[in-house]
């Protein structure tokens, strides 16, 4: 399938991974609602054949809450990455979490803002050089999956895409 | 008030609506879901400092007699819908999420299936139909009220909580056998150059007071063109425009051009 990402970035495989999973979950697919924000992973809305919205920057989750509030029984995936969702919209992730109205967040997380030139986020690990960091970083970086469970998240969980499972 | 018109990029039209009571607060904001419902638009809803923390009687009709304008929701088959076509007043029929539809939004420039296409053809007749939906029914969401214009000579344009200060304003001044009319903006976005325009015609002058340094009179100024002279009553906020009756009346015969002059530095 072309696609805009970059050879070697892992928002493809994330894709991969879950629309085989959504084949292997046997879900009734017009149940689905996959909402994103703004950046790489926020163009996986516009790559399935879900209900699909690409959002304004950060406000993914609200987006979906609403759906959500609206239609209780769509399921609705939040899928961004992770400046979207921990930086412009870290507020609404945390909301998220605390509120837990059955919203299923997929956060690919490339520790930086890479659409737009490779700058420093949240998520960047100190020391790390970018195009806004030329001396190192110089902030601890998040701890997403403690994050989210620190505000109260049901379930969390963390995997790279350097290692998946091949079918 | 700009803010609330180009508060984001790319171009478009909003609309934006200034109650002046608590009773127009519930009032307008069923007003907004309804145009905000029938337009697929968002509604500014402006109310200022001192509206926002009024306490007036209200009341409140029964649920069933409150109009409600659902949005229009396509009744066509998944395989013949496309999300962002219109019948010509440029507001596109929704479907349902989770209907099978798939369909697909995005902030991107997107043609009528809804998906991005980057061509300066699809931007354009995009941005056209964002403008027009508004744009074409401009006179139905141009909410204003007006009270004698038939004979007056000066016309007094305001909005928000400055519309009642004009109000007993433009009362004192009838009383004195002063020509004076009144315009009161409840919708200030789309901003009512035609009415505007057919008053600058018939009309000397155009006085807009404001509870800003002057915002809304560019636009009046603007509309009126140069047929009737426009003159600011700019007032930074803090108190009630005390020297208004001075600004309305006097200003107009000392012939000053509009500008930022602030209410309290007046005489009184």
């Amino acid at each position: 399938m072309p696609h805009i990402w970059c050879p070697g970035c892992g928002i493809g495989t994330t894709v991969n991974c879950f629309a085989r999973a959504l084949i292997e979950s046997k879900i009734d697919l017009r149940s689905i609602a996959l909402v994103s924000g703004i950046g790489c992973t926020g163009r996986v809305a516009g790559y399935v054949k879900l209900d699909s919205f690409h959002t304004t920057h950060g406000r993914a989750i609200p987006f979906a809450t609403g759906l959500k509030l609206a239609n209780p029984k769509l399921n609705v995936v939040v899928y961004s990455g992770d400046g979207d969702l921990s930086a412009i919209g870290g507020n609404h992730l945390i909301h998220a979490a605390r509120r837990n109205i059955d919203l299923k967040v997929i956060c690919v997380n490339n520790l930086i803002y890479a659409t737009t030139g490779g700058q420093t986020a949240p998520t960047t690990p100190g020391h790390a050089i970018t195009s806004t960091s030329p001396y190192g970083t110089c902030e601890p970086a998040f701890n997403l999956p403690h994050l989210v469970e620190a505000a109260g998240a049901v379930y969390v969980a963390r995997w790279t895409t350097f290692r998946i499972q091949l079918y | 008030m700009m803010q609330a018109r180009w508060g984001s990029h790319g171009d478009y039209e909003i609309i934006a609506l200034c109650p002046n009571s608590p009773q127009e607060c519930f009032d307008l904001t069923i007003q907004a879901f309804n145009f905000s419902e029938e337009f697929r638009v968002p509604v500014m809803f402006m109310m200022d400092e001192v509206v926002g923390h009024m306490t007036e009687k209200v009341i409140i009709p029964a649920a069933e007699q409150i109009e409600v304008v659902p949005r229009k929701h396509t009744q066509k088959p998944s395989h013949e819908y496309l999300p962002y076509e219109t019948n010509g007043d440029g507001v596109p029929e929704i479907a349902h999420a989770g209907d099978g539809y798939n369909f697909h939004v995005t902030g991107l420039t997107h043609d009528e299936h809804g998906y991005p296409n980057m061509t300066p053809q699809t931007q354009d007749k995009l941005v056209r139909r964002l403008q027009s939906k508004i744009t074409n029914a401009a006179d139905r969401i141009t909410l204003l009220e007006e009270e004698s214009l038939d004979d007056a000579e000066v016309v007094v344009v305001s909005y928000g909580i400055t519309s009642r200060v004009a109000q007993r304003a433009i009362e004192l001044a009838r009383q004195q056998g002063l020509r004076v009319g009144k315009l009161r903006l409840i919708t200030c976005w789309p901003f009512p150059e035609k009415r505007i325009r057919e008053l600058a015609a018939s009309t000397k002058a155009f006085v807009v007071p404001e509870l800003n340094l002057g915002q809304m009179v560019r636009e009046v100024e603007r509309a009126a063109a140069g047929k009737a002279k426009t003159y600011g009553v700019p007032h930074a906020g803090g108190s009630v425009h005390r020297s208004i009756r001075w600004n309305l009346f006097c200003a107009p015969i000392a012939c000053r051009t509009s500008g930022a002059r602030d209410a309290e530095s007046e005489p009184r």
